[in-house]
């Protein structure tokens, strides 16, 4: 995946808002000079479950409380509908259905908290494109592996996972050259940020990783995980879901390659 | 008979002779070889030392993706690995 990036038009960086109640997710500060340097619009999708981000106006809230607001514009790209988009070498979706206002955006740039999930094992790039982009009723579409736009369950959990793949497939095609992915492997707790009391983390911080490839950039930091002296927890976490198959199979549809060179810049 | 015997004591202190300062000479020889197994099995290690350096900072696999890393989570950092990857793909794309 040898593309050219260079962030123009609109550019949109996604990252998780994070549920109330949590604090584990990406620092304003953390994010504030890169996000002003392309002139981006936060993004986010509202929830499919009932918490505190379900509605755009209870969103918006959450996004002001954990100070996203103050530095820069944020766009619930879900507010008014869902647009669907194709879905190549879907077997479980025949579209994935992302916020309307998604189609507003010429660049992406998916800014990631890399942590685990109680549902995908762990999330990373390739959940924050496919989960974090989908419409409300989008994200129930994939959990339920296409059969269903409300609730959640009905799928097998490798369906599910599959679908993710899917869905971010769908994205990562949409968007061509003009998306990348940066995951922040910090506060490494076994719950996600969509948790409102997420378990403490117990491994140390380990770093920033960047890719062109969704797949690769996902696996680089599970294989960090496994060579951490602490990562118990959330290997754990990770192998009870199965949640390497997420990119197993995202790499079997041609959304990334499994195979890496790692680049240390520091 | 006694200068027969004086003959025979003097050949067998030189023959005593001969075996141990053949023996003395092949141990050295066993010392020098071991001493350069020693210097090659530390060669080797600091060859794969070097590898294993390699393979954490920078592998090759071919036609794999690139993954950047860097250890600094900051807002420099993240500048830092952001600008890192854009030069690298401007790269890739136009040379």
């Amino acid at each position: 995946m040898n593309y050219k990036f260079k962030p123009q038009g609109n550019v949109a960086v996604k990252i998780s808002t994070g549920e109330a109640g949590g604090n584990n997710y990406l620092s304003p500060d953390l994010i504030k000079n890169l996000v002003q340097s392309v002139n981006g619009t936060i993004v986010e999708c509202n929830t499919a479950y009932g918490g505190s981000r379900s509605s755009t106006a209870m969103h918006r809230q959450v996004a002001e409380d954990h100070g996203f607001t103050r530095i820069a514009n944020v766009d619930i790209l879900d507010e008014e509908d869902s647009i669907n988009l194709d879905v190549p070498n879907g077997k479980h979706l025949d579209y994935d259905m992302v916020g309307s206002h998604y189609q507003n955006y010429d660049s992406v740039i998916v800014l990631s908290h890399f942590k685990g999930h109680a549902m995908a094992g762990f999330g990373g790039a390739v959940k924050n494109i496919s989960i974090g982009f989908a419409s409300s009723s989008g994200k129930s579409y994939i959990h339920s592996a296409g059969t269903r736009t409300s609730g959640f369950g009905g799928a097998s959990q490798d369906d599910f996972l599959e679908s993710m793949a899917e869905a971010a497939s769908a994205v990562a095609t949409d968007k061509g050259d003009n998306i990348i992915y940066i995951n922040v492997m910090n506060k490494l707790s076994v719950d996600c940020d969509c948790d409102s009391n997420p378990a403490e983390p117990d491994m140390h911080d380990i770093g920033i990783l960047a890719s062109t490839d969704p797949v690769a950039l996902d696996k680089a930091c599970v294989d960090l995980v496994y060579d951490a002296p602490d990562g118990e927890s959330l290997i754990q976490r990770m192998e009870s879901r199965n949640g390497i198959h997420t990119l197993d199979y995202g790499a079997e549809i041609g959304l990334g390659n499994l195979n890496y060179n790692f680049v240390n810049i520091d | 008979m006694k200068k027969l015997i004086i003959v025979l004591v003097i050949i067998a202190i030189i023959i005593i002779a001969i075996i141990i300062i053949f023996n003395l000479l092949n141990n050295n020889n066993k010392d020098i070889a071991s001493t350069n197994t020693h210097v090659n099995t530390n060669v080797n290690t600091a060859n794969n030392t070097d590898a294993n350096q390699l393979n954490q900072e920078g592998t090759n696999n071919g036609d794999a993706s690139t993954v950047y890393f860097t250890s600094d989570i900051s807002s420099e950092g993240l500048m830092k690995i952001y600008i890192e990857l854009q030069i690298q793909t401007t790269r890739k794309c136009c040379s």
